[in-house]
């Protein structure tokens, strides 16, 4: 009898793969609750478009009375992204960022949502404008994606998703705002530069206020990615062995961190205001927003431990 | 050579070398004003968000000779900065030791200003004015003492008739206190590099192992192999899987179906078929023993290690024997689960697949135990290089199916826990430096801290109070300060007269 060759334990990857081959695509839940944000998600996402196409005609028209309207049709959209939000956290019975649709549908509704508060706060509604489509294209993007359900994957099932994840997306949420506070800024400057005062210089905040606000927003995110760096790890330690794995998510993360800590330490110095700190908040933004689209699409959501 | 000769050649020589001797007594100041400066840190935080992304750009783990077959670009730049292995190269050490200077050196420069004497940021102009009914040397007190008991200002200093207070906590402690935070980081991180270790062990149920170390640290590595017994044994109790019924996605095959149903056209649709599942959980009950009896217990799972003298137990994995009998042979074969055995009598090896067992959750709620099964597979020469398999059905605990002729049954099997282990003295460092991170950066950031400089004027009889707020923190609202202060000056009957800035 031919002994077997030297054999590995079963890895928790193998079990994986045996799941792979079960079912490509695995879906574990498909009662109403899944149906109902489903709808959800379509009427926001008509709602987002009704708002971006309001808030459109406001920008090109430069007529008042649209922007009222454009708010309260994306306040109204926001209650639908929240109703979408909660069914697929009740369906679910876990935080919904497991996958990348999601994940892209969580940060949406963080983005409106911190926008709403912003708004609150500093009463810059024509912001509304460009957030609005920002959220349409997350929502397209994550209704192309997969949506199924899919079970949570033993590192993944700890206290510490919904902690992290809503850390996390919080502050990209506020680098969000200052990346479109950046754009902005950087209109506002080019009307007054060429002196031609038309368009939407008549609409966009004083540049002073948009820096005001661009700083702010790094503000309110800065600290909101290190506890999600930071949370990240000790969660890293408890399900993975290790704080720190250099893991492609978690370098760019750090890499972001690098970035906008760079862009504070810069503010904080003389030079670094109004362009170039909007073109810097611009850059950082694009790179993490390119890292996790990136990294989430290369490697089947949730740093690859969903898979 | 005589020093005549030599003498021009020194003259000249001389202011150069004075230079240099001046530059290199200033070094140590230079380089500290220069290491703590904030366009320092900004040029070593970009520096190291670009050298980061190249790590990510080139596989990591990978050898220059595989890589160079696969095609690879750059190979002798590659192999010259190590690319292959950044986040161990020079280079990268060298960059992360350039930021730890950057921020001790900060961290450093930031300690004597925190106990000098406070100083009113701006220039001593009113940002907002109230008229007071009091005379004049009663308003001054009665300010100060609602600043002070209504409003918890503190007071600072006194500038003539500027008197500046303040409230909150200092954001001149907390900025020390989170860059001290990181430096402690830090220094968790190169405990960690320098002592920590890591590996793996396969613990049999109910064989006590003892915990003994194939690998140490890299620093213990330079004079001894192995970190020596950890003096302590571990004992698995029980090993169980939990599994969750999984339907699979029957997806379409032709595009415009998909496309459909990623529109949300079209509903997927889902298939249960052979009872799909999937590992929902891993759970191995520990015994710690030292000195023949038990010093603690546990079960733990992939989210919840277990801790004890300084290392950490992970539950990673599990391995499977199962004991196979061919006809009604008395002695079993053992076999591995996913593993190849020939069986005697047999011209094809066979595969058994693992041992699904434990608890199984339905999707209607029922929870029930699983009835330990495999699967056998013949495995069939295939194309050079792979193996092709052949399903021959299902081989429940105690059952057998007919192969060629052969009864293979399967006896029994056993399940091992596999554990990896890590020893990491950085880790308590790592947490604490991380607390006052957040705890710091949060209250810097979004608390909030006031400074006031006021003073009291009168002028043709008219008592004002002229006051000057600065705020730090983006929960700061100088507006609602200056509501309080007038509500309260109000209240104590002193009825200001909100004036515009001068």
């Amino acid at each position: 009898m031919k002994p077997p060759g030297p054999q590995r334990p079963l890895r928790f990857q193998n079990a994986k793969k045996r799941r792979g081959s079960t079912a490509r695509a695995s879906v574990l839940y498909t009662g109403d609750k899944t149906l109902l944000s489903e709808i959800f998600l379509h009427i926001t996402a008509i709602v987002y478009l009704l708002a971006t196409v309001i808030y459109s005609i406001y920008l090109f028209s430069r007529k008042d009375r649209f922007l009222p309207a454009a708010q309260w049709v994306f306040t109204a959209g926001f209650f639908f992204h929240t109703a979408t939000v909660a069914a697929r956290w009740i369906g679910a019975g876990r935080t919904p960022a497991a996958s990348l649709h999601e994940s892209l549908t969580f940060f949406s509704w963080i983005t409106v949502a911190l926008y709403l508060l912003i708004l609150v706060k500093y009463r810059q509604r024509v912001l509304g404008a460009f957030v609005s489509p920002f959220a349409l294209l997350l929502l397209i993007t994550a209704s192309l994606l997969p949506r199924e359900i899919v079970p949570l994957a033993p590192a993944l099932a700890s206290y510490w998703l919904p902690v992290h994840v809503t850390l996390a997306f919080m502050g990209n949420a506020f680098f969000a705002l200052a990346f479109f506070l950046g754009v902005m800024y950087i209109i506002q400057e080019r009307y007054l530069k060429s002196r031609k005062l038309r368009g939407l210089y008549f609409i966009l905040p004083s540049l002073e206020m948009l820096d005001e606000l661009n700083y702010k927003c790094l503000q309110y995110g800065f600290p909101l990615l290190t506890l999600a760096i930071i949370t990240g790890a000790i969660w890293s330690e408890y399900a993975l062995g290790s704080y720190w794995l250099w893991r492609p998510r978690q370098i760019w993360s750090l890499i972001t961190w690098f970035l906008y800590a760079a862009l504070l330490h810069g503010r904080l110095t003389s030079g670094w205001r109004g362009r170039k700190a909007a073109m810097f908040s611009g850059a950082a933004f694009l790179i993490l927003i390119g890292s996790f689209l990136a990294i989430n699409l290369l490697s089947g959501g949730a740093h690859g431990l969903a898979k | 050579m005589r020093y005549r000769d030599i003498h021009p050649i020194i003259e000249k020589v001389r202011p150069y070398c004075l230079e240099a001797a001046g530059r290199l007594k200033r070094f140590p100041q230079w380089s500290l004003k220069t290491l703590s400066s904030l366009m320092t840190s900004v040029y070593i935080l970009g520096a190291l968000a670009l050298l980061y992304m190249v790590g990510t750009i080139f596989p990591q783990g990978g050898d220059i000779g595989e890589y160079a077959k696969a095609g690879g670009k750059y190979v002798s730049f590659v192999r010259f900065f190590d690319l292959l292995d950044f986040f161990s190269s020079p280079v990268f050490l060298l960059s992360a030791l350039l930021l730890l200077l950057n921020l001790v050196v900060c961290t450093y420069k930031r300690y004597g200003p925190l106990f000098a004497k406070r100083v009113f940021p701006n220039t001593f102009d009113p940002t907002h004015t109230f008229k007071l009914t009091h005379d004049y040397p009663e308003a001054l007190p009665e300010v100060r003492r609602v600043l002070h008991e209504k409003l918890g200002f503190r007071l600072v200093s006194k500038d003539n008739e500027w008197i500046v207070m303040e409230k909150g906590l200092s954001c001149r402690w907390l900025t020390w206190l989170y860059h001290a935070g990181i430096v402690l980081c830090f220094f968790g991180l190169i405990l960690s590099y320098l002592f920590a270790f890591e590996g793996e062990m396969t613990l049999k149920p109910r064989t006590p192992l003892i915990v003994a170390p194939s690998t140490t640290g890299r620093l213990a590595s330079l004079y001894q192999k192995t970190a020596g017994p950890a003096g302590f044994s571990l004992y698995l109790d029980d090993f169980s899987t939990e599994y969750i019924q999984h339907p699979g996605l029957d997806y379409p095959k032709d595009k415009l179906s998909r496309l459909a149903i990623g529109l949300g056209w079209k509903g997927p649709e889902y298939s249960m078929k052979n009872d799909p599942m999937t590992p929902k959980d891993w759970r191995s009950r520990l015994r710690v023993i030292k000195g023949g009896s038990t010093v603690k217990e546990k079960t733990i799972e992939v989210n919840d290690p277990l801790r004890y003298g300084g290392y950490t137990f992970y539950q990673v994995g599990y391995e499977q024997t199962l004991r196979i009998r061919v006809d009604f042979n008395p002695i079993a074969l053992e076999t591995k689960a996913d593993g190849d055995i020939i069986v005697p009598g047999l011209d094809t090896p066979l595969r058994f697949g693992t041992v699904m067992t434990g608890t199984l959750y339905r999707l209607d709620g029922a929870v029930e135990k699983i009835l330990p099964f495999t699967t056998v597979k013949a495995v069939l020469t295939g194309p050079p290089g792979g193996k092709k398999t052949e399903d021959l059905g299902k081989l429940e605990l105690g059952g057998s199916i007919i192969v060629d002729g052969r009864r293979v049954s399967l006896a029994d099997y056993e399940e091992s826990s596999v554990l990896s282990y890590r020893y990491d003295p950085g880790v308590a460092v790592l947490w604490w430096g991380g607390a006052f991170v957040l705890i710091a950066m949060c209250l810097r950031f979004y608390g909030r801290s006031y400074m006031v400089a006021y003073a009291v004027d009168e002028s043709d009889r008219i008592v004002c109070l002229n006051l000057h707020i600065v705020s730090k923190g983006l929960m700061a609202d100088t507006e609602k300060l200056a509501g309080r202060i007038g509500y309260y000056l109000t209240r104590d009957d002193i009825r200001p007269v909100p004036l515009p800035p001068l």
